[in-house]
């Protein structure tokens, strides 16, 4: 079915679901994806205290080098740090064009160390004490605020963090499979849902999933040109950046498999595998959004670090303190920003975890000021209760 | 429905007769046969029309006029035979019904037997079909009676009431003042829409009236729950849902859950089977044996898992006792716990039978004692690590804002955190053997299966909680404090208006909530009786056909049309299309448990999902008869979406675009997918 006939008949649309490329976030509209890695991801692995002998006799199995030639060394960033040596394609180079932050002893107050409850919390970002209003997501209200910005979950279901009473879409593109029902049946379907409550909301489903038949006709044009497909995360990171690019401008993902508690690895292994993965993902998102790049700010989270002492079984178990990634056209990178200790036993938190110095509503909250020009009730609104901090990202 | 014509009003007088005035009865028959439709004579004969004058010129006694009205309705109502009423447009029956309830609410206490007591009893005994159409504008082309003039303001907003005008002022000779132009504006609106009959045979609307209610006392009428709501009548099967006898689903269902191992092993076994496997995978030291036993335990506790959704999910689609089942998703999903916490998959078929199912139709303070007690909710919120000097909050919390009093109640932080002293000790034992006390604790231990009290983890002092001391004495304060939750109104208020989210609409009206809440509290919280109110009243016999489904509520009712009484043998698709529509079953994280109201569902992304699942559901069986395991068995079964019951019940309730579109299917399997598509499908 032509778009034009599919608008022809839809008269009147209600804004709130709006239409893709009928109603896009503006081209300079600043653009934010927060990626979320569930499980706890070993921040320690990702970003190396390579200047901590404390690190090298806590980990004996599964610390990563100081930087040398060796390859399997850690990628060296500052004196203090070093990056995981997987992302040296992928990040790395990102890091040093100054287009990559990393903000270390990072995460939030809530200690239960339980995936669910700590994903639940950050997501939700609102006061760990007090009432708690399980429908209310901070990046929906951060949509409210921000407005025009199409949000969008590229996840299965709605996720927390994008609940409330923001209209949020969401559509998981991991695996984009041809829908069963075709296009002469979904005219059919439309037809009956004319002059019915639910009339826009039909047409809309259906005109995002033409997107997505486009997309993937594109995508396997490519292919048969024997242009490099790409597959995993990377795949799916493309397809986000083209979405954005076009039409969505606050978006959100998640990647899980990062809860390491068994033969971890080191420079090479389970986690060098997930994080080269994921790194080739991030990658290609500069790449996909072209000009849009330089309005855009990608943040990789994850609820907590993990113990920085390795466990029985070359893995490690939930901890605490995480490290935060920031990237963006904009973004002032290639350095570790935020608060920081010495990396010895003394700071430990509990004697177990990288301590939180930098909690993720305050360093959030500063980074939303700048991105997107917010006022002080407006960053009141999306993290109540929360006072933002500004640790110069932007 | 026999109406007494004489009925008496609060007072017991029959003051309504006397004063209800009077329609010539040849004008009335002109009016309604000029429109097009008739009535049957017997019917027009007696029926009276308000001309006379009012009372008090100057100022209306909004009483009288309700009660004039009411009487008007009632002789009317009384008159019409039921059928032609059965498939009154919403419009009609919805006026009615909202016009008396806003009256009653002026006026004073409704007594059954009066004219408005009786007018709401006859509507709602002809309210139940779903849609049918008026033809008001055919009425209002037809409406050109004498050339008389306008008459006024409310004459020209209801266009179908021109008839009814014309013959008030050809029998007074007067133009109608204004407040009483209102009253017969509406009854011109009753009398209309009983004589506008949308184009349908009279024969299949009691069938249409049985589906309809079938529909949403069920979780999806099919055959055999019409056939069986037919024969019982509406009370009857009322009585019998609301206070079921212990009954087994039929053959092979039944016989799939007897074969659980969550139907034959005790939780205390289970559970400690489990940790058992679990420390004995933790200590294992090489690396791949440990990742394989660690492995086969997490395997092991989505084995239980899927059980209890099995079970779930066999008795939704089997049980004859429909509304316990409705009730048990009800409250699983108020007291809401997530799978995937620790090993909670084991204890959620036990949670559900023990504490939800056996309560879901009986006192809520023994269901909320129950919930309070089982090991499953105190993991869940982590009340087994609330302690004395080490509180935990979070179950206290929970209980008022999302259990019982709700989050605008009113109650304090400080309440919160009395409540949770009071909880400190409630907590789980999994092991085999109970905690060395001091003798002067020993007395106060308790320990129920997984269930333990623990003196020594609790706080006895003495608390204040919504204002009222508790004294400090061990377990008993839980209970005093559970009893004094349940006894506050907003807590009655809280759950009524829950069931009627659930039930009846997003929007519940407040006067229905408020009967139900007075209800839940002169019952003593009785769950079955705040229900029989909520189902007799007239305000969900008009909210039918307008509650969007839940996916649950969805798939569930798609397989029941389906496939009837033909058991399937492998819900696994099911469990499937909820995971892709995302309601799975105990797979809420949040404890607030899934929303209930429509905006939750009908998002653009999930509507273009629900049609793929239509279409799953209609192409054929979907694998839902080939079973699992190592000797499957395969049955052939296709879904026979039109069948009987689609002729005789929801053939005449879709609109003619759906009728359009099912015409256009190209195969059965695509009319399957069209009908399952259908705005029609999605509400009930």
């Amino acid at each position: 079915m032509q778009r034009r006939q599919l608008l022809a008949r839809s008269t009147i649309l209600p804004l709130a679901w709006g239409h893709a490329r009928l109603f896009a976030a503006a081209p300079g509209t600043p653009r934010l994806l927060l990626v979320f890695m569930r499980g706890g991801y070993d921040a320690a692995s990702l970003l190396v205290p390579i200047s901590s002998p404390f690190y090298y006799e806590a980990r004996p199995d599964i610390a990563l080098a100081k930087p040398s030639t060796d390859l399997a060394s850690a990628l060296p960033l500052t004196a203090d740090w070093g990056l995981h040596p997987a992302l040296r394609e992928s990040l790395y180079p990102l890091y040093q064009s100054g287009e990559l932050a990393f903000v270390p002893f990072a995460g939030t107050d809530d200690l239960s160390r339980s995936h669910f409850e700590t994903q639940d919390s950050i997501e939700l970002g609102q006061p760990l004490d007090g009432h708690r209003d399980y429908s209310s997501g901070f990046l929906n209200r951060l949509a409210d605020v921000v407005g025009g910005s199409m949000p969008m979950a590229f996840t299965d279901q709605l996720p927390s963090i994008f609940r409330g009473s923001a209209k949020v879409g969401n559509l998981g593109l991991k695996s984009l499979a041809k829908p069963a029902v075709d296009a002469r049946q979904s005219d059919i379907i439309a037809s009956m849902y004319q002059g019915t409550r639910l009339a826009a909301s039909v047409q809309q489903g259906f005109a995002v999933r033409n997107d997505i038949q486009r997309e993937m006709a594109a995508e396997m044009d490519a292919a048969s040109r024997n242009a490099i497909s790409a597959k995993g995360f990377e795949l799916e990171a493309r397809r986000i950046g083209r979405l954005m690019k076009d039409t969505h401008s606050l978006c959100f993902v998640d990647v899980g498999g990062w809860d390491t508690h068994v033969a971890q690895g080191a420079a090479t292994g389970y986690l060098a595998n997930r994080l080269d993965e994921l790194g080739r993902g991030l990658a290609a998102l500069p790449q996909e959004l072209g000009s849009t790049w330089k309005n855009t700010t990608v943040v990789v989270m994850s609820e907590f670090g993990r113990t920085f002492r390795q466990n029985g079984n070359r893995g490690t178990d939930h901890g605490h303190g995480s490290v935060m990634w920031v990237m963006g056209g904009a973004v002032r990178g290639g350095r570790i920003a935020g608060e920081q200790v010495a990396v010895t036993q003394a700071n430990l938190f509990q004697n177990r975890d990288y301590p939180v110095l930098n909690e993720y509503r305050a360093v959030l909250g500063g980074l939303f000021q700048r991105q997107f020009g917010l006022g002080k009730t407006q960053l009141a609104s999306v993290f109540p209760g929360a006072t933002a901090k500004d640790i110069g990202l932007l | 429905m026999p109406l007494d014509p004489h009925p008496r009003d609060v007072n017991g007088e029959k003051s309504a007769t006397r004063n209800a005035p009077r329609l010539k009865q040849d004008v009335c028959q002109r009016a309604v046969t000029e429109t097009g439709h008739g009535l049957p004579g017997s019917a027009l004969r007696v029926v009276r029309c308000g001309t006379a004058r009012p009372h008090r010129r100057d100022s209306v006694d909004p009483d009288h006029h309700f009660t004039h009205m009411a009487a008007m309705a009632t002789q009317l109502l009384a008159l019409v035979p039921p059928q032609p009423l059965a498939p009154l447009l919403h419009h009609g029956n919805l006026h009615v019904t909202m016009l008396l309830q806003s009256c009653s609410e002026r006026s004073a206490r409704v007594e059954p037997g009066s004219y408005s007591g009786q007018a709401r009893a006859a509507v709602r005994g002809h309210v139940g079909s779903t849609q049918g159409r008026c033809g008001l504008r055919k009425v209002a082309q037809h409406s050109r009676l004498n050339g008389l003039p306008e008459t006024g303001q409310h004459a020209k907003k209801h266009n179908a009431a021109m008839p009814f005008f014309s013959c008030v002022s050809g029998c007074t000779g007067r133009v109608p003042n204004r407040p009483f132009r209102w009253s017969i504006a509406v009854l011109a609106l009753l009398l209309v829409a009983c004589a506008a009959k949308p184009p349908q045979p009279p024969g299949p609307q009691p069938k249409a009236d049985a589906f309809a209610l079938a529909n949403r006392l069920s979780w999806g009428a099919n055959t055999s729950v019409v056939a069986q709501f037919s024969k019982q009548g509406l009370q009857a099967h009322l009585q019998s849902q609301l206070h079921p006898s212990v009954r087994k689903l039929a053959g092979e269902p039944q016989a799939q859950i007897d074969a659980m191992t969550i139907s034959k092993v005790p939780l205390v076994d289970l559970v400690q089977q489990l940790e058992q496997q679990r420390k004995d995978a933790d200590a294992m030291v090489q690396d791949d044996a440990k990742k394989a036993a660690q492995q086969a335990y997490q395997q092991e506790l989505n084995r239980l898992q899927r059980e209890a959704t099995a079970r779930h999910l066999l008795r939704a689609l089997y049980s004859p006792n429909q509304v316990q089942e409705q009730m048990t998703w009800f409250w699983m999903n108020h007291f809401s716990v997530h799978q995937g916490k620790g090993n909670l998959r084991a204890m959620l078929g036990d949670y559900e039978e023990t504490a939800i199912r056996t309560h879901a139709l009986g006192r809520f303070r023994d269901l909320l004692g129950a919930v309070a007690s089982h090991p499953a909710m105190l993991r869940y919120l982590d009340n087994d690590q609330n302690a004395t000097g080490r509180i935990n909050e979070n179950y206290a919390r929970e209980l008022m804002e999302l259990h019982t009093l709700g989050v605008d109640a009113g109650y304090t932080q400080r309440d919160v955190q009395e409540l949770a002293r009071v909880l400190t000790g409630v907590g789980i034992n999994l092991g085999t053997s109970n905690p060395a006390l001091k003798k002067e604790l020993q007395p106060y231990y308790l320990r129920r299966g997984l269930f333990e009290f623990n003196p020594a983890r609790h706080d006895f002092g003495d608390k204040v909680l919504l204002g009222k001391p508790i004294k400090g004495r061990g377990m008993d304060e839980v209970n005093e404090a559970l009893d004094r939750l349940v006894a506050q109104p907003a807590s009655a208020r809280f759950i009524s208006r829950k069931l009627a989210h659930y039930w009846v609409s997003d929007e519940p009206p407040t006067a229905l909530v408020e009967r139900m809440a007075q209800r839940f509290e002169a019952s003593h919280g009785d769950i079955a009786a705040t229900l029989e109110a909520l189902f007799t009243a007239p305000e969900f016999a008009a909210a039918s056909g307008r509650k969007f489904k839940d996916p649950m509520r969805y798939v569930v009712s798609a397989v029941r049309l389906a496939y009837d009484d033909k058991a399937v043998l492998n819900v696994g698709p099911m469990i499937n299309w909820l995971n892709r529509m995302g309601e799975p079953l105990y797979g809420r994280v949040t404890p607030d448990g899934y929303p209930l109201a429509a905006s939750a569902w009908n998002s653009p992304g999930q509507m273009a999902t629900r049609f793929e699942i239509a279409k799953a559901i209609g192409s054929g069986s979907a694998g839902l008869f080939k079973s699992d395991g190592p000797q499957s068995v395969e049955r052939s079964a296709f879904p026979q979406l039109s069948n009987a019951l689609y002729y005789q019940s929801i053939a005449q309730t879709l609109s003619p675009a759906t009728v359009r579109a099912l015409d256009q299917a190209a195969s059965p399997q695509e009319w399957n997918s069209f009908l399952l598509s259908s705005p029609e499908m999605m509400y009930r």
